[in-house]
């Protein structure tokens, strides 16, 4: 349990141990002590009545002395001690009885002493009175009487045994204070001699253990010491590193801000190029916007010439019906012109002549059916002209409308052209402003790390002088490990 | 003569022959007929056999007939198929000569006469003996009418 003690438990524990003995042994010293000034002063109390019961008896033997030295002489100068008696007895009483204030047995006593005192002063004064008036004899039979004996007689043997009650008072007191002192000697030296016998112990008991735990905590310290020697040599070392990163930070952070700055002139040329850009876009769409118009309005063309054609075409098929009925005629002439002619051969002599006619419509229908396939090819051309004309046209008209639809798409790319330049062009702006903004930061920073690389260079020194303190530390501790240990 | 374009020969037809031309007539193909008969078309309610001259001369192109030449032969009427009728024409002595003996024996019964017009191959179909007597009477029991 102790072992898990703090020293200055330890210590506080041997002191309060140290200072619970100091405290009895006070203790019992001042009680002692109390006791022996209990009994002084009631010795020096006892003494005082004594001296008062003695001072008393005086005063009253002067009073009687004064008496008979006048009754004797007649002489009132001998009434002096009668008189500085008389006047002093009945202080003396008082302070007897202040004395005994609250022992109704004493003022018992001292209430008869007074009694006897009165009476023995009445006698005295009874004697001076008479030996004043009546002379020595008158005198001398009052004073033979033996009654002022017996009064001074009861007093000085009740004085007396006031004075031997004090007397066994003060040999009480005295043996009291004997045993007081006696005891209080004894505590104080066996007090003496256990405190010390406790402190010597627990101050074997706290150095040990302290030693141990001094010496523990001290190569504690130690192996700390060594080991923030070494950390801070690292620290050291990183500082140092750091400080030459900081000073390439630096550097780099310069770059940084030259290149943040050309990019901010750059994004200002953009935008610049952007809105001009913006303004070509503008311009394309309304070229393009006409262009539609334009391919619209050929688009209509193309498909009223592709309506004529078609018209075309559909006349050329009535003309080529109509070819059909003459080239029809044409054969059935011809045919019949050949049975005629046929017919007319068959009639001899008489129809030579109409052989002849026959014959000249048989040619005259040849010749029209010839020119009817002669149209029939030129329609056929004209219709296969036409239906490549239409076939073209239409083709064209695909093609415009391709061309509408791509002149659309056109349109719409321009359009997006137009919001994505503007978009460019914010963003140009958004890009220049970030970029000065950039290089106010980079400004900032590169105060900072101005400051930080600063900062790195104070740090260098001061884990330096860190590196000195741990050094300077791992040396003390092992001083006082030899100081602990020795 | 009345001259008509017969595949890639020119034919020639004694107009005294001919009955008349016409547009061709539909025509049914008969079983067991000859096989220079193309089949028989009933002209003006007579059923008629039709010759392709060009198919038995060997020179087809292929393009059907576009006229009919009727010709009379005895009392009956047998039609021949040719591409087109050219016209009329009279055919000199010099400009005919018999069919070799070398080519004698290649129809016989159709051709009569070889000669050139505008130097051009004129075969001179014989009229008369077409078909045999016996093949007539064949093709009166197997004609539909």
């Amino acid at each position: 349990m102790l072992s898990s003690w703090t020293i200055g438990r330890k210590i506080t524990a041997g002191y309060a141990l140290s200072l619970i003995v100091l405290i009895l042994i006070g203790t019992v010293s001042y009680r002692s002590v109390d006791a022996l000034i209990d009994a002084s002063t009631a010795v020096h109390q006892a003494n005082h009545i004594q001296g008062e019961l003695a001072q008393i008896l005086s005063s009253m033997k002067d009073a009687e002395t004064g008496q008979r030295g006048f009754v004797i002489t007649g002489d009132e100068t001998y009434l002096a001690p009668y008189l500085s008696g008389r006047e002093e007895v009945g202080k003396e009483v008082g302070q007897l009885r202040e004395l005994f204030k609250g022992d109704a047995a004493k003022q018992k006593q001292i209430d008869e002493a007074e009694r006897l005192i009165g009476e023995k002063l009445a006698e005295l004064k009874l004697t001076i009175e008479t030996r004043k008036a009546s002379g020595f004899e008158a005198t001398l039979k009052i004073v033979v009487g033996g009654t002022g004996k017996t009064y001074m007689d009861d007093l000085r043997n009740l004085l007396g045994v006031m004075d031997q009650e004090q007397a066994d008072l003060l040999g009480r007191l005295a043996v009291a204070a004997e045993g007081t002192s006696a005891s209080a000697k004894n505590t104080i030296i066996a007090g003496t001699i256990v405190a010390i016998a406790l402190m010597i112990v627990a101050g074997v008991i706290i150095i040990r253990s302290t030693t141990q735990q001094l010496g523990s905590a001290v190569h504690d310290m130690e192996s700390a010491s060594s080991e923030l020697q070494a950390a801070s040599q690292q620290q050291a070392t990183g500082a140092k590193e750091q400080a030459t990163a900081m000073a390439e930070i630096a550097t780099t952070m310069n770059e940084l801000l030259a290149t943040s700055r050309q990019i901010a002139d750059s994004a200002q040329r953009v935008a610049q190029v952007a809105e001009k850009t913006a303004g070509s876009a503008r311009m394309g769409e309304q070229t393009v916007g006409r262009t539609r118009e334009s391919m619209a309005s050929i688009q209509r063309q193309v498909e009223l010439i592709v309506t004529h054609m078609l018209d075309l075409g559909r006349k050329s098929q009535q003309i080529g019906g109509v070819i059909d009925l003459i080239n029809e005629l044409a054969e059935q002439t011809n045919i019949l012109a050949i049975n005629a002619t046929i017919e007319a051969v068959g009639a001899g002599e008489a129809g030579k002549r109409f052989s002849v006619v026959a014959d000249e419509i048989r040619k005259l229908a040849d010749r029209v059916g010839g020119s009817t396939k002669e149209i029939r090819g030129l329609i056929e051309d004209v219709r296969a002209a036409v239906n490549t004309t239409v076939m073209v046209t239409e083709a064209g008209s695909k093609a415009v409308d391709a061309g509408s639809r791509q002149v659309v798409d056109v349109a719409a790319s321009f359009t997006a052209i137009a919001g994505l330049v503007e978009t460019t062009t914010a963003s140009a702006q958004e890009i220049g402003l970030s970029t000065k903004q950039q290089t106010t930061a980079v400004e900032q920073v590169n105060g900072a790390i101005t400051n930080v690389s600063q900062a790195s260079r104070e740090s260098e020194a001061s884990t330096t002088q860190t590196l000195q303190t741990a050094s300077q530390l791992a040396q003390l501790s092992r001083g006082l490990n030899r100081l602990i240990r020795d | 003569m009345l001259i008509a374009r017969c595949g890639q020969v020119l034919c020639a037809v004694p107009v005294s022959a001919i009955a008349e031309v016409m547009r061709p007539m539909e025509m049914r193909i008969l079983a067991g007929a000859p096989s220079f008969i193309a089949g028989v078309s009933v002209i003006r309610g007579q059923a008629v056999p039709v010759l392709i001259v060009a198919h038995l001369l060997g020179a087809s192109t292929g393009s059907p007939a576009s006229r009919f030449i009727t010709l009379r032969v005895g009392d009956r009427l047998v039609a021949l198929g040719v591409d087109a009728v050219i016209g009329f024409r009279w055919l000199d002595q010099d400009d005919v000569t018999q069919v070799p003996p070398l080519l004698s024996q290649a129809h016989p019964e159709l051709i009569e006469q070889l000669g050139r017009l505008d130097d051009e191959l004129v075969v001179v179909l014989r009229s008369a003996g077409l078909i045999a007597d016996g093949q007539w009477s064949l093709l009166a029991q197997d004609a539909p009418l």
